[in-house]
């Protein structure tokens, strides 16, 4: 059993040193777009969505009025999945080429107010990403912000649940304003 | 609990091999009880202690991985979203996890990310181990490196480390397995202490038995059985040994006993000579015939057993080691032995060797028989044989002595020169050898009777002056002869006896004649008679040549002669006094003889129990005449016996005593005579040929003459049986050969007078 035990870490030590040199292949320092575009990624992997949104062959994150954040979002969908999906990225002219999407970022240079376009991707289960002041009031659903040089986040609850989203505790562990029945508001 | 202490100290000593030698069957099973708990408490122990120790490693192993993988689980989304405070609040939760000592966050890039130490702990590497997900553990702690992937991303690794407490957990252990082998040890020793009785019990029972049988003998003993398994088995076999041991030494015990009377009873005593070790041993028996109580000391002491051996005998008795180991043999010896109190014992040794496979003598075995009373009879019978053979000599010398005055007489009578002065001096001398003969062949008779014990007494009522008469007038020839003085002493009033007067009177004729032999002439003997309570004593006393103290002792003795006085005496057979004694004997009183020494004179004595006395008459009887018998002419006799000169010679005295004499040489012959003749009295012979003594007597009893006729036998047969034969034939008379005639002429006389055969039976017969 021993034995058998050290070949198995032995291989599997293996296998974590063939991995391991295209993710050291890191920058030693994120942008901020691509700390961004890490942390959306990896919001699917704390977020449930109803049964129903997630019956497409694709997870699919829209991306509208920012490219390079797209940019940085398509460098990662490469390498991997979410919700045992692979992972398109759509970079949207208009909110209206919404289509089948689980993820929405909302780039701060989009024009119109935001609540509008809040408003019209909110009737899909999507996830609302926003990085812009104020934009929880606007009805994202979370909504990136620096503080102390660092990518933070808030997350309202309400406008998740109101998509028939749930966002998992841990997140909401992780973020520093939590809006909704379990944050301070 | 004492006899728990004793047994657990008993172990202590076993363990420690201080009881090298007799260990008890208790302290063995109890060895046993200690080792074969102890081992199979120590294989267990170290097989749970093993166990255990998988266990606790197992534990921790799976609880370190459990832990990691919460706080995996808790700081994923710390680590995915960057947050160090969050990571920190984490890491800072352990702090309630006491064996934790130190905690650390990675990213994958391997920057340290959060980590928690607790104080006085060595702090988390800078970069983490490249070991993921096996517990290392080194010394004591145990380390854990995980990576952190959350939806197949890996947000970083976790490194976990906390104390690894084996040492303080063994020696939890070793200190509960201490404890609880002392007490399953001390709970088996009291369990078997109390079990094992069932067996160590009667074995002990049976040892002590053992031990006391072996001490004290005492075969009766025996084992109290209780159960039945095989100890009770071995119990009762052994109690049947001891049945068998008690019943075969009892055996032993009386065959020994039996033995060693029957030997002691026959004076017999065994020895055992090793000669090896030249060691003797002798019995009890031995021991008595040496005269000495103690056995030992006679085995312990050589020289002792040597000093009893008498002085001539040492040659013969010391039959050499060396001699028998040589020969092989050891020769039966008869030697003396010399008691401690002097007395000395006769006696036979014989003895047998043993050898060994090699035919070395190893052992001499044998027994010591005492002959001392065959020994002595052997001696008496030497003597007796030496004093015959002097006795036939002096016999032929007494019985030759009378022949030559005979034959002389004989010739002078034959002589034609001869006047009738030297013809009377002639016929004396014959007829005095012939009667000093017959006097010599009476007493060897008589002797002779006695010795065999043929000789029966005629008790009748007798007058002590009767008897003194008698027998003086039988001593009277040799007292007168050689000019004594005799003189004669009785008490003064009469005294009757009831004693056989013949035999009584010989006796004192007897000494009477002795003291005349004995004195030189012109000497003096008296012979007196004494009555008192007890006895009637008559004495014999001369001043003759006396006796030596040895003499007397033997003077009483069978064929004995005062040999100094051989030469001065007339002769004699030495048996004169042998008589006296048995015909004293014989009447149930003693004799006895005494002097003042030699030349001094003797005395001897015969005493007779006061039963022989019946009563003092105050009337004197008249003393029988001893004046000769005037024949009756008229009175016819027939005289029969083969043998003529007998026969003659009596026809011829009496012829000239004046009787009518006839004379036959046949029965046969005699009865015709007889019938022609009818004589009044007959004398007849009883060993006749054609028709003996006994057939002749009933024909003339059956004639009618023959009815008043006097029968006399002559026999050479004296036993009561004779004379009641005689009888019954229907003689009057019964007359043994050698015949004295004067007793025919009074018988005669005496029935010529009675004028029938009316003659007393029991008529007194003085003289010899």
């Amino acid at each position: 059993v021993r034995t058998l035990r050290a070949i198995v870490t032995l291989l599997l030590g293996a296998w974590a040193l063939c991995l391991s040199p295209s993710l050291r292949g890191a920058p030693e320092t994120y942008s901020a777009d691509a700390v961004k575009a890490a942390f959306i990624y990896r919001f699917a992997g704390f977020v449930e969505w109803p049964d129903g949104a997630l019956s497409a062959e694709h997870f699919t994150i829209a991306v509208l009025d920012d490219d390079e954040l797209a940019t940085q979002l398509e460098q990662l969908s490469r390498k991997g999945s979410i919700k045992k999906r692979p992972i398109q990225i759509h970079r949207l002219k208009s909110i209206r080429d919404l289509d089948d999407a689980q993820v929405l970022y909302l780039g701060p240079a989009h024009r119109g107010p935001l609540g509008a376009l809040v408003a019209n991707a909110a009737k899909r289960a999507v996830l609302i990403v926003t990085s812009e002041q104020s934009a929880l009031d606007a009805g994202s659903m979370v909504n990136f912000m620096v503080v102390d040089q660092r990518v933070r986040f808030e997350i309202s609850v309400d406008a998740a649940e109101r998509s028939g989203l749930n966002v998992g505790s841990e997140l909401l562990s992780v973020a520093i304003h939590v809006r909704g029945k379990r944050g301070a508001g | 609990m004492r006899s728990v202490w004793a047994a657990l100290m008993g172990f202590w000593s076993e363990m420690m091999g201080k009881r090298a030698t007799r260990k008890s069957v208790r302290s063995q099973l109890m060895r046993v009880v200690a080792l074969t708990t102890g081992s199979a408490l120590l294989v267990a122990g170290s097989a749970m202690l093993w166990h255990d120790l998988l266990v606790y490693r197992l534990t921790w192993s799976s609880d370190l991985a459990t832990q990691a993988g919460i706080l995996s689980l808790a700081t994923a989304p710390a680590l995915a979203f960057d947050d160090h405070d969050m990571a920190q609040r984490n890491l800072d939760a352990l702090q309630s996890r006491p064996r934790i000592q130190a905690a650390a966050l990675y990213l994958p890039n391997g920057t340290l990310f959060a980590q928690f130490v607790r104080p006085g702990f060595e702090a988390p590497p800078a970069t983490p181990s490249s070991r993921l997900d096996v517990p290392q553990i080194s010394g004591e702690r145990v380390e854990l490196t995980q990576r952190i992937v959350r939806n197949g991303d890996w947000l970083g690794t976790i490194y976990l480390r906390a104390r690894y407490d084996v040492s303080n957990r063994v020696i939890t252990y070793l200190s509960v397995f201490t404890v609880v082998t002392g007490v399953s040890m001390l709970a088996a020793l009291i369990l078997s202490t109390a079990l094992q009785r069932v067996i160590t019990a009667p074995l002990e029972a049976m040892t002590r038995v053992a031990r006391r049988i072996v001490h004290e003998r005492d075969y009766s003993l025996r084992v109290p059985t209780s159960s039945e398994d095989e100890i009770g088995l071995v119990v009762s076999a052994f109690n049947n040994m001891l049945d068998e041991v008690h019943s075969r030494t009892q055996a032993l015990e009386h065959a020994n006993a039996r033995l060693e009377s029957s030997m002691s009873a026959a004076e017999i005593g065994s020895w055992v000579w090793d000669l090896r070790e030249d060691v003797v041993t002798v019995d009890r028996n031995l021991a008595a015939l040496y005269g000495i109580e103690d056995e030992t000391a006679l085995n312990a002491d050589a020289a002792q057993r040597r000093q009893l051996i008498h002085p001539e005998d040492l040659n013969v008795a010391s039959h050499t080691h060396d001699d028998t180991r040589r020969t092989g043999v050891l020769p039966s010896t008869q030697f003396r032995i010399v008691r401690p109190d002097g007395s000395e014992r006769w006696v036979i040794r014989r003895g047998k060797v043993h050898f060994d496979a090699d035919g070395t003598p190893i052992l001499l075995a044998g027994l010591l028989i005492d002959v001392t009373a065959q020994k002595l009879a052997e001696e008496a019978l030497r003597e007796a044989d030496r004093r015959k053979d002097e006795f036939l000599a002096t016999l032929a010398h007494e019985l030759r002595n009378p022949l030559a005055p005979i034959r002389n007489a004989a010739r002078l009578l034959e002589s034609p020169a001869a006047d009738e002065r030297q013809k009377q001096w002639a016929r004396d001398v014959i007829s005095r050898q012939v009667q000093r003969m017959a006097l010599l062949l009476d007493d060897l008779l008589d002797v002779s009777r006695i010795t065999s014990g043929r000789l029966h007494l005629r008790k009748e009522p007798v007058e002590l002056l009767t008897l003194v008469t008698s027998a003086v007038e039988t001593a009277r020839p040799l007292i007168d002869a050689k000019h004594h003085q005799l003189e004669i002493v009785l008490p003064p009033e009469p005294i009757e006896l009831q004693v056989d007067p013949l035999r009584l009177s010989q006796a004192l004729s007897n000494l009477l004649t002795n003291a005349a032999k004995y004195t030189d002439p012109a000497g003096r003997i008296m012979l007196a008679a004494t009555l008192d309570a007890q006895d009637l004593t008559l004495s014999v006393r001369d001043s003759g040549i006396g006796l030596s103290a040895l003499a007397i002792s033997r003077v009483f003795e069978m064929f004995s002669q005062v040999d100094s006085a051989v030469d001065r005496t007339e002769g004699g057979l030495g048996i004169g006094l042998a008589l006296v004694k048995g015909l004293v004997i014989l009447h149930g009183g003693s004799v006895g003889a005494a002097s003042d020494g030699p030349g001094r004179g003797s005395t001897f004595t015969i005493s007779l129990p006061r039963a022989n006395v019946l009563a003092m008459r105050s009337q004197t009887l008249p003393v029988p005449s001893t004046d000769k018998l005037s024949a009756d002419p008229r009175c016819r006799v027939l005289v029969a016996d083969d043998n003529v000169d007998a026969g003659q010679t009596m026809a011829l005295i009496l012829k000239m005593s004046g009787y009518e004499v006839d004379l036959a040489s046949s029965g046969r012959e005699a009865l015709e005579i007889a019938r022609s003749r009818h004589p009044h009295a007959l004398i007849l012979d009883i060993g006749m040929p054609q028709m003996n003594g006994y057939e002749l007597a009933r024909h003339i009893r059956k004639e009618t003459w023959g009815r008043k006729a006097l029968l006399i036998a002559v026999t050479g047969w004296g036993q009561p049986d004779d004379k009641e034969r005689a009888r019954s034939a229907g003689f009057d008379q019964h007359l043994t050969k050698p015949v004295d005639l004067a007793q025919i002429e009074r018988m005669l006389a005496s029935f010529a007078a009675g004028g029938g055969t009316q003659v007393s039976r029991d008529e007194a017969v003085p003289g010899a």
